[in-house]
């Protein structure tokens, strides 16, 4: 399984990039309002634009309109050639090779391996200049979106290893965590082994220890068979069992209908699977003494409480 | 009923003699494919008839302490199931009758039925 589960690491990294290459905007990695002359400054103006900023190139400017772009090239043929009191018009490359704004970022990419330029004008709808971009850009917007991504995709993993305070009971017995990967059915069913298994240990009771499986079990494979993946989090407390599992999304639409007997959104295949009867939440709500769930396009939160060792809860 | 009658009664196969086989007393029948409506009861001792192959049959079964599992239809569990029964030590057996025909046989066992 761990080899599968790599392969779909791996899958996801590969995804993780093609999709900053395609969806970040060359909007989104330029670097809007940048410094530029005038095809009427002088090229003493725009050399010292160019030393005092550090750039290799300026965008030369007309009204709103981009007349050109002025390199360092320009310059040296300028003190070869002629007087820096000559205006920018007569050095600047009129043949300017330009990006749009609304672009995706792969467009930047290919230009820069096409063309040998260091930086591209980039341009608006209506033709203004609105920014330049260099490969460094570049690749600071791929990494910043790239890590966005990660931590979208890893923010359930952290959990793991950095629980939420805010979860943990003072009086908290045991505190265990466990991660639940969507349609891995070959290990659904193996985290409330687990929980059993504790259970078993502490000397619970048979008939809570039933309990708690009915609804451990229900809730993991909500996780397996509904959601994007997600998170068990189990504790045992002095007097009760508590069970929260949030997940990645997508979501409920009908709490209410979820929560009726009979009512499934499980696709045929699911239930080949032996899942999808529309009893999941209606069960874990069944074994519940206390049963909250919310739900939005981000994800499902659900959390349940047993209690220990009473009696007319055990009959329930 | 015990294993040893339901061997007897029904045309089947043991695939797995669990650790309880020889001591086991069935009461109660948990018959269907999904695997909800068999946590749904709250029946001690019993076992389930069914014609799903896969893990979550003998993870079911172990949460709702199922003395063993009926495939029906002639089913055969697939490997990974096997394994699981074995490493439970849940009775796995199968049987080419259909779901009806082995519920009333088991019925009649257990004399809830006529």
């Amino acid at each position: 399984m761990g080899s599968v589960n790599n392969l779909l690491f791996v899958n996801d990294s590969h995804e993780v990039i093609l999709e900053s290459i395609y969806t970040v905007r060359v909007k989104e990695a330029m670097n809007a309002n940048p410094m530029r002359v005038s095809p009427d400054d002088t090229m003493r103006t725009a050399k010292n634009i160019m030393k005092e900023n550090g750039l290799s190139g300026l965008p030369v400017v007309d009204g709103n309109r981009l007349a050109g772009i002025l390199s360092l090239y320009d310059i040296m043929a300028c003190y070869d050639n002629g007087s820096m009191d000559d205006k920018v018009s007569k050095y600047m490359s009129r043949d300017v090779i330009l990006l749009e704004e609304e672009m995706p970022i792969s467009f930047a990419i290919n230009y820069f391996n096409k063309f040998k330029f260091r930086r591209f004008p980039v341009i608006n709808k209506n033709k203004e200049l609105t920014g330049m971009i260099t490969a460094r850009d570049l690749t600071a917007a791929m990494l910043n979106n790239i890590n966005k991504q990660l931590q979208k995709y890893d923010k359930l993993n952290m959990r793991l290893s950095d629980p939420d305070p805010a979860d943990i009971r003072s009086d908290t017995v045991i505190y265990r965590q466990f991660i639940v990967h969507k349609y891995d059915f070959e290990n659904a069913g193996k985290v409330t082994s687990e929980i059993k298994k504790i259970l078993k240990e502490r000397g619970i009771k048979q008939s809570i220890i039933r309990r708690v499986s009915i609804a451990a079990y229900e809730l993991e494979i909500n996780l397996v068979v509904h959601s994007d993946g997600g998170v068990l989090i189990f504790q045992l407390l002095p007097d009760a069992i508590m069970i929260k599992t949030q997940d990645k999304g997508p979501g409920i639409p009908d709490l209410e209908k979820a929560l009726t007997d009979g009512f499934s959104t499980a696709s045929e295949w699911i239930r080949s699977q032996g899942f999808g009867a529309g009893m999941g939440l209606p069960n874990v709500k069944r074994v519940s003494n206390d049963f909250q769930i919310s739900s939005d396009v981000t994800g499902t939160e659900v959390k349940i409480k047993i209690n220990l060792g009473n009696e007319e809860d055990e009959s329930k | 009923m015990t294993f040893k009658e339901i061997v007897e009664h029904i045309s089947c196969e043991i695939i797995n003699k669990g650790n309880d086989f020889d001591t086991a007393v069935i009461e109660n029948v948990s018959a269907g494919d999904m695997m909800s409506e068999v946590l749904v009861g709250d029946e001690d001792n019993r076992i389930l008839v069914t014609a799903l192959t896969t893990d979550q049959v003998v993870r079911t079964a172990d949460i709702v302490e199922a003395r063993g599992v009926i495939l029906i239809n002639g089913k055969r569990p697939q490997t990974s199931m096997k394994t699981l029964a074995e490493e439970s030590g849940l009775t796995l057996i199968s049987t080419k009758n259909n779901m009806f025909t082995t519920c009333i046989e088991l019925g009649k066992l257990i004399g809830k039925c006529k």
